[in-house]
């Protein structure tokens, strides 16, 4: 062409297409040469046509095959990697040596093989079937670390989010389900009915272009999910960001062998409910992608799946339900019972009131505390059934669940603080709780976020070995550092937490029971009794310490929580004195990491100040 | 030793404290006088005559006192300093607050002006960390190119986040 111009720059396609490509400079074409321009034009428009078609054909052709040829290739991929990792279960003890070595524990495997190995043997023979049932990742070199194609959800999908969404629906749609059967004409139910099928239609058609259009990818490193018709979102992740990474399995999911992955991350970013069924292959796909592009260097030998540190037994799971929640049910259906009481026919209350003698009174509490263990036992199982769980020197994995099987992996440097909970019931019987927090924590669309890492029954003796191999830096220097107490007036502080209750009670036995002069006085001596031994033996438990590395704060007597923080994790702290605690001269320490708080027990505003100072020394140090 | 132990200096614009009262005597004449005239009768209609003068009489008292006096201590109690490494904020009458901010973990800070900030000059800076959706760090009553000066500064700072 006519053009002088050469400032073209060339479109990365390919050979032919080029020529046409270059673009013309209209300030360069000479007026005589305006009709070869137009020339150019035409055949330009022409050109256009061509490289629009080469285009589709080229998306028609990789979107077709992209699932057929896949699968057949990562079968392969996968019957090879079968047999190589029963070729590494004869190294795998040198492995477990090599990882120790390089995070710095030499002594970990075989120590914790004399611990662990009568759990760890016992449940591992007994179901190989789930230690294998979840994807656990292997990869090699020659996996390229973007998914290069687009990825979409499993078909199936369309059937396992169903009946949740319509679940979810018709839960938001429960007054019209209440109108439809209980009362109203014909005439109302028939409209009510059509409201109710709407939603139900409305939830459909939302699983389903939920379904058609979930594009994800891995690209530079981050994940890439498109969704929507005609709102259209697209949300990236940045592996680095992941606080952990959930896989789950409930009964639908595996019927047809599928899973859904919840990534985490501080602040809105998560993918709860968006990649909600992938086929295992996907899945994996996606975690290794995902993992390589966090990782700098690469730890073959990590991905076997390693042996579990800590397994729970049937027992210990039926214990850790026991041990929860019953004082709140308990007292919710009282409250449920007092209010049934008084909404009733005064006639009818007046005789159930008098025929409530003791004895009976004592059988519907048992009966109460009976149904909430009950109740408690089987929701632990159904969630905890046969937890294991796996530390190498980069994350932790907790396995666990009986219907919905999960699988939580949780990068060891993205835990903010570790609490270490132990309810009085479950310090007899010896074990605590241990919840490991990260950044995704907090509220979200209204609800809170609870951490995801939860051991809910460990030794207590080995809570300090498990705490060293979770945390080395600062566990052992805080577990061996000086306490110190909080200050004696915090006790009139503590006591207020108590006489909320302490009131509440008095108040249910004079004005709901309607107990005589003697019987009350004999509560409130009881109940003032109880509230003040409460305090105290709190106030004897509260303590903090502060290392170099490490802070620990531990409260509460019926409900001790211990909280163990690394100081690199905080991002604020902060003293505060309403005018009570500026009367008793005490103060409270606050330390923010994200996503919660750690707080200190009431000391006074001198300690308060140089808690304070120590850490912004220390930051002045660091930066 | 307490003497080692330092304590942010710096004060507030004084102007300040007539963006506050504006603000809130704005309120009082918008908001808390039509609803105290409001639940006035139905207070007399559910309890007697001195009950309901009594309450309203309280919350038109806390408000007027809130509108009125409590700028002039809120400035009078307020504190910060900019060091090298942190924000140190020290706030609050009755209900103190003394924070510490490190600066290598600050995410990112806005800068807010209502309209009566803008006629005085003055802006107030928001520091956030990585700690929740609400702003560690508030300090009202900054000089415009102060506040402007910071946040630029502070931006260009880089710093692990400890997440």
């Amino acid at each position: 062409m006519s053009s002088s111009n050469d400032t073209s720059n060339p479109t990365s396609g390919d050979e032919p297409l080029e020529e046409t490509s270059k673009p013309i400079d209209p300030k360069q074409v000479q007026p005589e040469a305006q009709q070869e321009g137009q020339q150019v034009v035409s055949d330009m428009e022409d050109s256009f046509e061509t490289i629009l078609e080469n285009a589709r054909a080229l998306k028609a052709k990789t979107g077709d095959n992209y699932l057929e040829t896949d699968i057949t290739e990562e079968k392969e991929v996968r019957e090879s990697k079968q047999d190589k990792e029963e070729n590494k279960e004869e190294n795998k003890e040198e492995d477990l040596c090599i990882d120790a070595q390089l995070i710095g524990l030499e002594d970990l495997p075989t120590e914790i093989d004399e611990h662990w190995n009568h759990f760890s043997t016992e449940t591992m023979e007994l179901d190989e079937s789930h230690t294998t049932s979840l994807p656990s990742p292997s990869f090699t070199d020659e996996d390229s670390v973007d998914l290069e194609e687009w990825g979409q959800l499993h078909p199936y999908s369309l059937l396992i989010n169903l009946l949740p969404q319509m679940g979810r629906t018709l839960q938001n749609a429960w007054p019209l389900l209440l109108f439809i059967i209980v009362g109203g004409n014909q005439a109302h139910q028939v409209i009510d009915s059509i409201f109710v099928l709407f939603f139900v239609a409305l939830s459909v058609i939302r699983t389903l272009i939920h379904f058609l259009t979930l594009r994800y990818r891995v690209q530079d490193g981050k994940l890439i999910l498109k969704m929507g018709l005609i709102f259209r979102q697209a949300r990236t992740l940045d592996p680095a960001r992941i606080q952990n990474i959930e896989i789950t399995q409930n009964l639908l999911h595996k019927y047809f062998d599928l899973v859904e992955l919840k990534l985490e991350t501080a602040g809105d970013a998560s993918t709860k409910g968006l990649l909600s069924a992938l086929s295992l292959k996907d899945a994996t796909q996606l975690k290794k992608a995902l993992q390589k592009s966090k990782r700098q260097h690469q730890y073959q030998d990590n991905e076997h799946p390693a042996e579990a540190v800590l397994s729970l037994s049937w027992g210990e799971i039926l214990l850790f339900g026991l041990s929860r929640r019953t004082v709140g049910t308990v007292v919710v259906l009282s409250a449920i019972a007092s209010e049934a009481l008084s909404v009733m026919n005064p006639n009818d209350a007046q005789q159930m009131a008098s025929s409530l003698t003791l004895p009976l009174f004592i059988g519907l509490m048992s009966i109460s505390f009976a149904f909430s263990w009950i109740w408690s036992s089987i929701q632990a199982t159904l969630r905890y059934h046969k937890l294991k769980l796996h530390i190498d020197a980069e994350e932790i994995n907790i396995v666990s669940g009986l219907i919905t099987k999960r699988s939580v992996e949780i990068p060891r440097h993205k835990i903010q603080t570790i609490e270490w909970f132990e309810p009085w019931l479950r310090r007899q019987m010896g074990f605590g709780t241990l919840y490991l927090e990260t950044a995704a924590l907090g509220m979200t669309d209204g609800e809170v976020r609870r951490s995801e890492g939860v051991i809910p029954m460990v030794e207590r003796q080995y809570f300090a070995r498990l705490l060293e191999t979770i945390a080395p830096t600062s566990a052992s220097e805080i577990l061996n550092a000086k306490t110190y107490t909080p200050h004696s007036k915090a006790r009139f502080i503590i006591v207020f937490g108590y006489l909320v209750p302490a009131i509440c009670t008095m108040a249910f036995a004079w004005w709901s029971l309607e107990l005589s002069a003697v019987y009350f006085s004999i509560v409130a001596v009881l109940s003032t009794v109880v509230v003040l031994g409460l305090t105290e033996l709190d106030f004897q438990m509260q303590q903090w310490s502060i290392t170099p590395h490490a802070i620990l704060s531990r409260s509460g007597y019926l409900n001790k929580r211990t909280w163990l923080l690394d100081r690199e994790k905080i991002q604020c702290v902060y003293r505060t004195e309403d005018p009570l605690l500026k009367i008793l001269g005490l103060s409270q320490v606050v330390l923010q990491v994200a996503g919660s708080a750690v707080y200190l027990p009431l000391i006074t505003e001198h300690e308060a100040q140089q808690v304070l100072h120590n850490l912004t020394e220390d930051w002045a140090e660091v930066g | 030793m307490s003497s080692s132990i330092y304590t942010p200096q710096s004060q507030l614009d004084p102007n300040i404290t007539y963006a506050w009262r504006f603000g809130r005597f704005f309120r009082l004449a918008l908001v808390t006088t039509p609803f105290t005239a409001l639940s006035f009768p139905l207070l007399m209609w559910m309890f007697n005559y001195k009950v309901a003068a009594l309450l309203c009489g309280i919350y038109l008292t806390y408000h007027v006192v809130w509108a009125l006096l409590w700028p002039t201590l809120e400035y009078h109690f307020f504190r910060y300093d900019i060091r090298n490494h942190d924000f140190l904020v020290q706030q609050g009458v009755l209900f103190r607050r003394s924070s510490a901010i490190p600066l290598h973990r600050i995410q990112h800070i806005d800068t807010h002006q209502g309209p009566i900030d803008r006629l005085l000059g003055l802006s107030t800076l928001m520091l956030y960390t990585a700690s929740g959706v609400t702003p560690d760090g508030i300090i009202p009553g900054l000089a415009q190119e102060d506040a402007q000066h910071l946040r630029d500064v502070l931006s260009k700072r880089e710093g692990d986040d400890g997440v």
